[in-house]
């Protein structure tokens, strides 16, 4: 995960930390809606906690933008050796397979979405050549790991998967 | 105690300890699946058994699964389950840099000590320390979730007003769908996917896992590191370590018993405890969110110390420590058995019989879970990264959906991993957003029922400051923020010295 790229100075050391300043400043408008939702709540219990979180998290990232733009030596960026030529089209084709497939269980169930998602991912994943020999090996396995656990969890953990109009 | 003791050691008992930690040991690395689960899906197997049977199996699971879930948490930077949340920050940093095998037997001997540690509190301090939980009332649980937040500064890698923004921002996330004490509706924004509120499992799967997986898609090469040969086990140098941090797994183990013992706090904030003190106490904390052992030590031996603490409202008071607890206790009822104080004195021969089958099962967790964990570890490193990457999202998107049988949990959990990668490519590490979200409910229930209370008296500082146990809590809160700076300003005007010489 990003957790294992490392966080260096940027090569000039002056840039202020734009990324950082954008995600703080989202962090105001979030507060902002929260706090304006927070103005329709009659009874004090609901509000009283939040506009307190609402108030620190609008504050701390007001306070992010400030330091940053004063002190740019502190902008950080984030670097990583295994980050060398990532495939941005592979990282939003994982994210939007896995939303449609969630999308489409309630329809085709969770069977038939789980071996779309898996074969999906299993092709987005791998950057070796494919032969058919790997291909119908890998299929197989996937088909195995979907069908195994939707049986355990739909006999032995008893756990309601959706159904759709085909399992 | 001696006959208690026998009656433990029966073959079906030990067959029964054992069967149970393997099988808890395996649903607990399964991302999503939680020790509760694990309890209560394997519960109706027990009913047929002899109540002092059905008590050592249980016992055996839930263990196991606290145990189970550092497996997922090193080798995937998925917490298997919530307690092994801290474990992600360093067992995965070493597992990264090739010593994923070094930090699954690592944990393996803490999770033994720690159950160990945690069983002893169960068999010596039961009813004074029961007590202890009845004295805690909600302006003690919200000091304590604050102090809780007070590991943000251990947590931020680098970047405090990062780290503190990440809180808040997990904090808010916690009120989102019902309030907590009103009832009322709050931030959803129109959208009925979020009525129900942001479940804490579904939400960290998404904040730890999803990430893992957009970077493993976008690049070829290895998900881990791998040594060229083969090192076992690597047992003797693990114990070799366990050794030489002996004091951080007694501290760990002893925060983890006593967090166990509050009910509602858990494995996943004892463990945090556990890390941010292990990272305060050690003379180089550089080191911790790169891959420190003692990390993994401190979380691992504290979230399997809650399982003894747990145990004791749990028998003594009828109150359960922990959610398997919960389930434990229903089950308990079914066998007819009555909890309360006189259980220790009146159920005395079934009480202490549970307890030594505790000690066995953690015993036995030793081997299980080092041969369980070793070819987890293996399999891991040999499984293509064609077949992984489908295999953990399959896994993220059943387990999200299963905990409370809704769709609208797997978006969740795939929106906040995707905010997870973005916020933490601009240096907002997930950990604080994960604290934040843990104790927004335990605090906000506490905020609210004190100021409630403290009204209706006229004295809502009376009610925040004014009981001893709150008093130790707000030290140890002041002690935790100012130690750091201290630290910071110390080490300061030392780097200002050598520049002058």
């Amino acid at each position: 995960m990003s957790n294992s790229l490392e966080m260096n100075r940027n090569a000039s050391g002056t840039r202020p930390d734009i990324g950082g300043m954008v995600c703080a400043a989202v962090f105001i408008l979030l507060g902002g809606a929260c706090l304006y939702q927070t103005t329709q709540m009659l009874d004090p219990d609901s509000y009283v906690f939040p506009r307190m979180v609402i108030t620190a998290l609008m504050g701390l990232s007001l306070v992010l933008i400030v330091t940053s733009l004063l002190k740019p030596a502190a902008a950080v960026c984030r670097t990583g050796k295994d980050q060398a030529r990532p495939s941005a089209w592979r990282r939003i084709l994982l994210v939007v397979s896995m939303l449609a497939a969630t999308l489409m269980m309630p329809f085709i169930g969770f069977l038939l979405s789980g071996i779309v998602v898996f074969i999906t991912l299993m092709f987005l994943a791998n950057h070796d050549a494919w032969g058919r020999g790997k291909s119908i090996l890998y299929a197989l396995i996937g088909i195995a790991i979907v069908v195994g656990f939707y049986g355990a969890f739909t006999y032995f953990l008893q756990v309601s998967l959706p159904h759709g109009a085909w399992l | 105690m001696l006959e208690s003791l026998i009656q433990a050691l029966t073959p079906f008992n030990l067959l029964l300890a054992l069967g149970g930690v393997i099988a808890g040991t395996i649903i607990g690395s399964l991302p999503g699946l939680t020790a509760t689960m694990a309890v209560a899906v394997l519960v109706p197997i027990t009913f047929t058994m002899p109540v002092t049977s059905a008590l050592i199996m249980l016992g055996a699971i839930y263990t196991g699964a606290i145990y189970g879930g550092a497996y997922a948490a090193i080798l995937l930077n998925t917490p298997g389950t919530p307690s092994a949340i801290a474990t992600t920050l360093d067992g995965y940093p070493m597992a990264k840099r090739g010593d994923g095998d070094l930090a699954v037997t690592l944990a393996c001997i803490a999770s033994v000590a720690g159950g160990l540690i945690g069983a002893c509190f169960l068999l010596l301090l039961s009813p004074p320390l029961a007590k202890v939980a009845l004295a805690f009332g909600p302006a003690e649980y919200f000091w304590l979730a604050l102090f809780g937040l007070t590991l943000i500064a251990a947590l931020s890698q680098g970047n405090l007003i990062k780290g503190l923004i990440g809180g808040c921002f997990g904090l808010l996330l916690a009120c989102v769908g019902s309030a907590a004490v009103s009832g009322d509706i709050r931030f959803t924004f129109g959208s009925t996917t979020l009525v129900g509120g942001i479940e804490t499992v579904s939400a960290l799967i998404g904040l730890y896992c999803i990430p893992v997986m957009i970077d493993l898609v976008a690049v070829p090469g290895r998900h881990l590191q791998v040594a060229g040969e083969q090192r076992g086990f690597r047992l003797a140098e693990a114990l070799k370590i366990s050794w030489a941090g002996k004091f951080n797994l007694i501290r760990s183990s002893i925060i983890g018993a006593f967090v166990g013992i509050l009910p509602g706090a858990g494995g996943s904030i004892a463990g945090l405890i556990a890390y941010g003190e292990a990272r305060r106490a050690s003379p180089d904390r550089s080191r911790f969110g790169e891959g420190a052992a003692e990390g993994v030590q401190a979380t691992e031996s504290a979230n399997n110390a809650t399982v003894g603490g747990g145990f004791i409202p749990t028998l003594v008071l009828g109150i359960p420590g922990t959610p398997p607890d919960a389930v434990i206790l229903g089950a308990l009822l079914v066998h007819g058995l009555r909890v309360g104080p006189d259980m220790f004195t009146s159920e005395s021969s079934i009480v202490y019989t549970f307890i030594f089958g505790l000690f066995i099962a953690t015993f036995l967790m030793l081997p299980a879970g080092l041969l369980v964990g070793r070819y987890a570890y293996r399999f891991i490193i040999a499984v293509p990264k064609g077949l992984l990457v489908p295999t953990i999202a399959f896994m993220t998107i059943i387990g999200s959906y299963s905990i409370r049988n809704s769709v609208s949990d797997v978006f969740i959990m795939i929106v906040m991993g995707v905010i997870s990668w973005v916020l933490n490519r601009f240096g907002f590490s997930p950990s604080p957003i994960v604290l934040g979200l843990i104790l927004g409910r335990i605090a906000e229930e506490g905020f609210v029922q004190s100021w409630t209370i403290g009204s209706a008296m006229g004295n809502v500082a009376g009610v925040f400051f004014g009981r001893p146990i709150s008093m130790v809590i707000i030290a140890f809160i002041l002690l935790g923020m100012l130690l750091p700076l201290a630290a910071t300003w110390k080490n300061r005007n030392r780097y200002q010295k050598e520049v002058v010489s």
